[in-house]
């Protein structure tokens, strides 16, 4: 289990350019509780700027928390010494956002792939080394041979380029990893075939995924269990299917009806325009998502609410929406 | 299982020519015309430079003829003020400016790669303190520190060598330390770092190489300024007598330019060819690896 | 003029300098046509140190007043060489000839110099794709907008100054945002003002290159919702060009969809993305799910070609599940079926008759 726990991460940030006036704390990531499991997909969403790459970051080892703990089968990371720390990252790897940054331009297909192992030194031979990096190039779905092997990064495209970034990744067979919006910045035909990898890669390794992504259809397929961010914060958790289906906190549902419809006889009303996205400041005693939403009351603005369990699923939130009330409600998005 | 087929070799260009590393590192070295011209003159430099007690016709320190003979056959480019032979001086005179040059370079090069690769890779405190040395050394008057140098140890070649040095790194410590800024922030480095690679993993391996080429685009170019350097000293009486230095024979025959041009012309000319070779190296080689690394 | 009337000014703001015909006025004086843009046969091609490469081949279609058109196309596909094209905005080693590009009826190809840059902004504009990178990041907003303004419409300080104001009310933004520098706008805001800046000389054609890209999903909603808006209002022909194939579905009446420099397939955004004729069009629906598809995902297979070696034949054949023989010797030509859609492909008809299935299979 590799469990984030009350994870905190906050940046002071000063106002005014010259002198440094006011400060004011700035919470990426604040109060944050989520459990990875190995065998399990688990989807973060929200919008840009939301946290999530910042708790991706926490999750992935890359950076560390400044409150809270990160523990990996119970046992808290920022206790362990350099060494255990070092070998912590042969079970959990990353997949990054951008195919066209996260391969070294001047080192062969290879050499990229085969990165993990030469860090941690664990091929014993350079047979087993190429061998081993044959396989996982295989299990990706992709086939190239040789030429491939030698070949530098230049000519491939954004999907291949992602292949070859999860091969990497998963090269040391890591329970965990951590994907940054892998698929953003990769074509829309290519897309589908990855999301089959990546399953592919869970059925047959069990590994354990913390899959990022704004995209709610591809977290609809591939994810088991999601949370909803928004400013730093969970705003709810719970099986992917019951929570787009029938979202419990109004932002969710305000993703949810945003999406268009590729279906081009059907109409679906465009979202009331609700403002802009505050910096994630001065949000301590206050519902984040309270200056945009249409179901704000008083409390709202004075209390904070916390992640409150009913059943399988959570939510931060005050009037929760209830699926009974889902027909009734404006907000109803296109289900009900 | 496999569902996505490259098609080699049409769809990978980095494949496309050259099967081996020596092929494909031969065809950059001689790909343009400028370049090439450059590595020969080096070329025939450093083989005169190795080979020359063997090529040269004449012991340099040798009083061989008699003072201000023209060129003839038996002194292809005539005799100096004292008699010596020019061609040999000139061969000899490889052995002094080359080593020098390429170790003041050297020098500079491993100084300034290190610190400031550095001083980008940590950043904060460790950025401010070695970014202040850097200014320092900037500061440092290289002829006040020769002079300094020469009264107390003498003018000997290999001091002046590492006072070069160590006076010219700061510009490729510079360089060294934006080129790493920016590549630290690079994908493949954060996904490096998260596969729990270690900071000297990290530089030696993926940032260093990645970012060097404009470093070692200076150095040469500094190899250039080097031997101009090692001349102009010499020129000004700084230089090691004990070696043949062209400098040192420009600065001999100056006052008999008008009846013996030849024993400053021939020295200058070798100076101004070697020059010109690490300069048209220098900018080939910035310019073909500055586009490569763009993709 | 419409100009005239956006500002509310007296009759003595009239632009000077304008003798002639004027930016959005037809050649011959004559009532304004419907036809915005006529694009007949273009095509553009870079000539390269690995060879020639077409990355627009033939490309035909026409934009009228008022239409919404949707342009899709991934990656490589030429959409944003084909933009740029319309504008003769290529880099020098590229060469675009067609048989017919006339925009209000004037042929763009033939155009001298200087009424070429009064249509551009002036007649055609662009909404780049990454507004950070696309604003100049050292120039406070105002004055950027004021760019195109002052190089299209001689208008006094404070006349500019006013209808930058318009402009920005038009998108949605305070009046002070004109103060502000890019850096301190958030991603939304700043493709406002993309927007801003490509309506602000009343342009008859807004070619919005994956305007949405960089946004989130309510952001993009908005944004779309806003353009929509705007060109009820102001009735310019809007063309978005993206890959999202769901965006075109919602905002678009008609859709192009871009293959390797072709048109494989342009009709009634209904009937292209409701029963596609091609194989390409059928994979981009298909792989693109709604929320509610539980079905295993499609995938289309293969890469885009190489446009230094293209296949031969059609140019699609490589990854196609409806390929035959023929395919591989002969390039499909366009033509109409029925529904009123113009295809590429010799199978058209199967393909369609295959989608129809499966629109059925889904609302069963």
């Amino acid at each position: 289990m590799l469990e984030g726990r009350n994870i905190s991460r906050h940046y002071e940030a000063r106002e005014g350019v010259s002198l440094g006036r006011s400060r004011a704390t700035i919470y990426a990531v604040d109060d944050v509780t989520l459990t990875l499991r190995e065998g399990e997909i688990f989807g973060l969403i929200g919008e840009s700027g939301c946290g999530k790459s910042t708790l991706a970051r926490v999750f992935g080892l890359l950076e560390s928390p400044t409150s809270g703990d990160l523990l990996y089968d119970g046992r808290p990371v920022r206790s362990m010494g350099r060494r255990e720390r070092r070998r912590l990252h042969r079970n959990v790897q990353v997949v990054l956002q951008d195919p066209y940054d996260s391969l070294d331009p001047r080192a062969s297909i290879l050499d990229i792939v085969a990165e993990p192992l030469d860090i941690h030194r664990l091929a014993k031979s350079r047979h087993d080394r190429r061998r081993q990096v044959e396989e996982m190039i295989e299990t990706v779905g992709l086939r190239g041979g040789d030429a491939l092997l030698r070949a530098k990064p230049r000519g491939l495209s954004g999907g291949e380029r992602q292949r070859i970034a999860i091969a990497r990744a998963m090269v040391l067979r890591p329970r965990y990893i951590v994907a940054d919006e892998p698929l953003s910045m990769v074509d829309v035909s290519a897309r589908a075939e990855i999301m089959n990898v990546i399953l592919r890669l869970r059925r047959e390794f069990n590994t354990g995924f913390l899959y990022i992504t704004h995209d709610l259809s591809a977290a609809q397929h591939l994810c088991d269990e999601i949370a909803v961010m928004y400013l730093g914060r969970i705003a709810e958790v719970g099986p992917t299917d019951e929570v787009l289906r029938s979202p419990a906190h109004p932002y969710t549902n305000l993703l949810e009806s945003a999406i268009p419809d590729a279906d081009p006889t059907r109409t679906r009303p465009r979202v009331a325009n609700t403002g802009e996205t505050p910096e994630p400041r001065n949000l301590e005693h206050v519902c984040a998502f309270a200056p945009r939403c249409e179901l704000a009351t008083d409390e709202c603005v004075q209390t904070r609410p916390e992640l409150t369990q009913d059943g399988s699923r959570s939510v931060a939130c005050f009037h929760p929406l209830n699926t009974k009330d889902l027909a009734a409600t404006e907000m109803g998005g296109r289900r009900g | 299982m496999i569902d996505h087929e490259i098609q080699a070799p049409a769809a990978l260009p980095s494949t496309r020519k050259g099967p081996t590393r020596v092929g494909r590192g031969f065809r950059v070295l001689l790909g343009r015309p400028s370049r090439t011209i450059g590595i020969a003159l080096i070329a025939l430099a450093a083989i005169a430079a190795v080979f020359a007690p063997v090529v040269a016709p004449y012991d340099p320190f040798a009083l061989a003829g008699t003072p201000f003979d023209h060129p003839s056959s038996q002194f292809l480019l005539g005799t100096d003020n004292l008699g010596r032979d020019v061609l040999s001086r000139v061969i000899w005179g490889t052995r002094t400016s080359l080593p020098f040059a390429v170790g003041a370079a050297g020098i500079s090069l491993i100084c300034g790669l290190t610190f400031g690769s550095l001083a980008g890779y940590y950043g904060g405190a460790i950025d401010h303190l070695l970014s202040r040395i850097f200014e320092i050394f900037v500061m440092i008057p290289m002829l006040v520190l020769l002079i300094v140098v020469a009264s107390l140890y003498g003018r000997h070649l290999s001091f002046t060598m590492i006072v070069i040095g160590l006076v010219i790194w700061p510009a490729n410590a510079k360089i060294a330390r934006a080129q790493v800024l920016t590549i630290k922030t690079r994908g493949y480095v954060t996904a490096a770092r998260g596969a729990g690679a270690s900071d000297w993993w990290l530089l030696t391996r993926r940032i260093i190489p990645n970012g060097i080429s404009p470093v070692i685009a200076n150095s040469v170019m500094q190899v250039a300024a080097a031997l101009l350097i090692e001349a102009s000293l010499a020129f000004l009486g700084l230089g090691d007598p004990n070696v043949v230095s062209w400098g040192q024979m420009i600065q001999d025959a100056r006052p008999y330019l008008q009846i013996a041009w030849w024993s400053a012309v021939f020295p200058g000319m070798a100076l101004a060819l070697l020059v010109l070779a690490f300069h048209l190296i220098g900018e080939g080689f910035e310019t073909e690896e500055s586009h490569r690394s763009v993709f | 003029m419409k100009l005239k009337r956006a500002i509310g000014q007296s009759s003595d703001v009239a632009p000077k300098g304008v003798t002639g015909p004027t930016d959005n006025e037809p050649a011959d004086g004559s009532q304004p046509t419907a036809e915005v843009l006529l694009v007949e046969n273009l095509r553009a091609t870079y000539s390269t140190a690995h060879g020639l490469i077409r990355a627009v081949d033939g490309v035909s279609f026409k934009v009228g007043r008022g239409d919404r058109i949707g342009l899709v196309g991934e990656s490589g596909c030429g959409k944003t060489t084909m933009g740029r094209a319309l504008l003769r905005l290529l880099p020098p080693n590229a060469t675009v000839e067609a048989d017919a590009l006339t925009f209000m009826g004037r042929d763009v190809l033939s155009m001298p110099d200087s009424e070429l840059r009064r249509v551009r902004w002036g007649g055609i504009s662009m909404v780049f794709q990454n507004a950070l990178s696309a604003l100049n990041p050292v120039k406070k907003i105002g004055s950027q907008i004021a760019i195109p303004i002052s190089t299209h419409m001689s208008l006094s300080r404070g006349d500019t100054r006013r209808r930058i104001y318009e402009l920005l009310e038009m998108v949605r933004l305070r009046p002070n945002v004109a103060g502000l520098y890019p850096h301190q706008l958030s991603g939304g805001m700043r493709q406002r003002v993309m927007i801003a800046m490509a309506l602000s000389c009343d342009p008859s054609l807004v070619i919005a290159d994956e305007p949405t890209t960089s946004l989130d999903v309510v952001r993009q909603d908005e944004i779309l919702a806003e353009i929509e808006e705007l060109q009820a209002r102001l009735g310019f022909a809007l063309i978005i060009v993206t890959h999202d194939t769901a965006i075109v579905a919602e905002t678009c009446d008609r859709t192009l969809v871009m293959y390797a420099g072709t048109l494989v397939e342009a009709g009634r955004t209904s009937t292209v993305l409701g029963s596609p004729s091609h194989p390409y069009t059928l994979g981009l629906v298909r792989s693109a799910p709604g929320l509610e598809d539980r079905t295993e995902l499609y995938t289309i297979g293969g890469r885009p070609p190489d446009l230094t070696h293209p296949p031969t034949g059609c140019l699609f054949h490589p990854r196609c599940s409806y390929k035959a023989a023929i395919c591989e010797r002969e390039s499909p030509r366009p033509r109409g079926i029925a529904g009123g859609t113009k295809v590429r492909c010799h199978f058209a008809e199967d393909v369609n008759a295959a989608a129809s299935d499966l629109t059925r299979d889904a609302n069963a």
